[in-house]
């Protein structure tokens, strides 16, 4: 079985080789290093990885958002434009008019002492030039278009006086009062509880099909991913590790820091007592990056000493026309899957003493 | 050792006194307003609910935030004072036992807390944080102390020399074991788990919860496992109990509340949780509730639940008066549906 193609437009957004970093006292971290991905209208992107990838430094980075990061390469190329290279000016205009963003934690990305409604009515008045009144009512009509009841009333009302839902609903009519092409959500539903974390995807892939924008979603949640993605890139340490589809990556997934990650999942469909599969160690610091491949020192396929302590591995095609992963031996992994991986470890590989001391 | 195997003879008679039984345990925290500050309401976090853990088993303790599960934990442990109820640890009031003999019997119950840096000492190094229950309980020597330290680190899958080491010079992983480590250090036969691996990463918390399960094998513990985390609940579990805005609204075997879920909220709780699968999560039916939990301030009569209720809705689309759940309340039935449910309306239904 296999799922209807979604309706995939044009490319939006084209990130090429993107290194950003970091110079701190102990010297330079470098959070997101060589990253490039193409953007469609109309298709869910999601960025997936533990703390630490570089997840959401690659998205801040595409706006701009971080005053102390350093882009030392690359390109983010928007309609035409160097995002990296534009105006301060014009990127203000493209920041939450033609790209925005929804961030993870509502409370402290809501202003406290203005208004809910004055907040999202101001999108539209520094981007449309629309007055108060007319700003005001653009903004009750966001707030009514993500389902938040009386919206009128609660327009007056400010963000202490909603719930998490409804501050991450108000987030998102925020994001989507200029009708953006692209919405950059960054971890949208980590804060909240399960049951409202369905009703705020649910409003997210309605309003994506409304305004026939695309997405950019960063998780660490699989099953978010496995609910919403089209396209997934997995990182670690500021690499990208693989890409591919939706089901190439989670039912032929050809790296073993993604398959670890599967393996390591508690999953709530298991029947009986599957083992949990722990992926062995910590990540990497940023500044002292192992040699060769950066996951090797936690890899279980890893050949060291070889390839994969001595050469940073390429991210390259490994199987289809998209599906690609930086591993030197990825081929091998074909038709390993996680019960591949449940039958190998024994009993200490599970606890995973953590014994190192430098963390 | 001998605990375990007369539990285990208990068990097979059937007259076993359970580690701990709390019976009706209430929590108001008082809304404190006007000039005096006098108590003006209250919230009632925790309206009365009783639950059992047995010698070697695991509680799931589930339920989204403020349904009143880690104020649960912390009564079961006398860590906050019921407003009423009674918590019996291995027969004995803990609530009417003072002092010493309190103190004597903290030894037996130990807490491992979710953010094991802010429970942490960051001035005391670990040594010294493992060793202060050893010396305040049994008055160790050093020598006798700093075996016992290594023996623990090394349990709990850390080096011994990280005995020397100052929280902050951790990982999070790292730092959750040393949290279990100090709840192991008196030998207890419980320990309340509160969220212990939500603030670590995937790859990682594997690796505790594994840890967990096999410190259990070994040493015969029970634990109180309290987490909004259905997956990692279904993982160690043997028994749950779904808490919604201070009650027990469904308890039972771990396979029954997974399998067939009897309680409109806990069947909405668990269609909510994505599968990390694509095929079956775009295919599966997903139950949405409408707004958010009501204040526990001020809880809605009859069924706490009945203002998100789908289930109320959809038998009032079919012409069933539903005025019940708003005038009574529903008391946990252990006949609904082969396991304790508290619904008037309880029937299972498959949602996994």
């Amino acid at each position: 079985m296999t799922l209807p193609a979604p309706h995939v437009g044009e490319v939006l957004l084209s990130v090429r080789d993107l290194h950003a970093g970091f110079t701190t006292d102990d010297g330079h971290v470098s959070a997101v290093d060589g990253v490039s991905f193409d953007v469609h209208r109309g298709e869910v992107f999601s960025i997936v990885g533990e703390s630490g990838s570089g997840k959401s430094v690659t998205a801040m980075t595409i706006l701009g958002l971080i005053p102390t990061v350093e882009v030392s390469a690359g390109e983010v190329l928007w309609k035409g434009r160097d995002l990296l290279t534009i105006s301060e000016e014009e990127r203000r205009h493209v920041r939450g008019g033609e790209i925005a963003m929804i961030f993870q934690d509502p409370l402290t990305a809501l202003n406290p002492v203005h208004t809910v409604g004055r907040q999202i009515g101001e999108m539209a008045r520094v981007h449309e030039g629309l007055n108060k009144k007319q700003a005001l009512e653009r903004a009750i009509e966001m707030l009514d278009l993500v389902g938040i009841p009386e919206a009128r009333k609660r327009a007056k009302m400010y963000p202490h006086e909603f719930s998490g839902g409804m501050r991450q609903r108000a987030m998102i009519a925020m994001a989507i009062t200029c009708n953006p092409d692209l919405l950059i959500a960054d971890e949208p539903t980590t804060a909240l509880d399960v049951t409202v974390q369905a009703q705020v995807l649910e409003v997210l892939i309605e309003i994506k099909d409304k305004i026939d924008s695309g997405i950019i979603l960063i998780t660490h949640d699989l099953g978010v991913v496995a609910g919403m993605a089209d396209q997934v890139m997995v990182m670690y340490a500021g690499h990208q590790v693989e890409m591919g589809t939706t089901e190439e990556i989670f039912y032929e997934s050809r790296h073993p820091y993604t398959l670890g990650l599967l393996a390591s999942l508690p999953r709530l469909d298991d029947v009986g007592d599957e083992p949990l599969v722990p992926i062995s160690g910590s990540p990497p610091s940023l500044i002292h990056r192992p040699s060769g491949c950066a996951f090797h020192p936690r890899c279980r396929f890893a050949q060291v000493p070889g390839l994969c302590d001595a050469e940073v591995p390429e991210l390259r095609l490994v199987a289809g026309d998209s599906h690609r992963s930086a591993c030197h031996y990825a081929e091998t992994l074909e038709g390993v899957t996680i019960e591949t991986l449940r039958a190998k470890a024994d009993d200490l590989e599970l606890i995973a003493p953590d014994t190192a001391v430098d963390a | 050792m001998t605990d375990l195997t007369s539990s285990l003879a208990g068990a097979a008679t059937g007259a076993e006194v359970p580690l701990l039984e709390a019976t009706n345990l209430v929590k108001n925290f008082p809304i404190r307003g006007g000039l005096l500050g006098r108590a003006v309401g209250h919230v009632s976090a925790v309206a009365g609910i009783s639950l059992q853990v047995k010698r070697g088993e695991t509680l799931g303790l589930v339920g989204e935030s403020g349904c009143g599960k880690s104020t649960t934990g912390r009564m079961l442990l006398d860590l906050i004072a019921p407003t009423a109820g009674e918590v019996l640890f291995d027969g004995r009031s803990l609530t009417r036992t003072k002092g010493k003999d309190l103190a004597k019997m903290r030894r037996r119950f130990q807490i491992v807390f979710q953010d094991p840096y802010a429970s942490l000492n960051p001035r005391m190094t670990v040594g010294a944080t493992l060793a202060e229950p050893l010396k305040v309980h049994f008055g160790w020597d050093d020598e006798k102390v700093k075996a016992r330290i290594q023996e623990l680190l090394t349990i709990v899958g850390l080096s011994p020399e990280h005995a020397n080491r100052f929280p902050h010079e951790f990982s999070g992983g790292q730092r959750q074991r040393v949290g279990i480590a100090r709840a192991l250090a008196l030998e207890p036969e419980l320990i309340v788990l509160d969220e212990p691996v939500s603030a670590l990463d995937v790859s990682i918390q594997a690796g505790v919860v594994n840890l967990l399960e096999k410190l259990q094998d070994e040493l015969g513990l029970a634990y109180v496992f309290i987490a909004h985390d259905l997956s990692v609940v279904r993982h160690i579990a043997d028994r749950v109990a779904v808490m919604y805005l201070g009650k027990i609204v469904e308890e039972g075997p771990r396979d029954a509340i997974y399998a067939s879920p009897g309680h409109p909220y806990t069947q909405a709780l668990l269609s909510a949780v994505p599968l990390p699968d694509p095929r079956r999560e775009q295919a599966r039916e997903r139950i949405v509730l409408r707004g958010d939990v009501p204040s526990p301030a001020d809880p809605p009569s009859g069924c706490r639940f009945r203002t998100r209720c789908w289930k109320k809705l959809e038998l009032e689309e079919g012409g069933v008066d539903t005025s019940v759940c708003v005038e009574q309340e529903p008391l946990l039935d252990p006949a609904a549906v082969g396991h304790p449910v508290a619904c008037h309306f309880a029937a299972t239904r498959q949602v996994v």
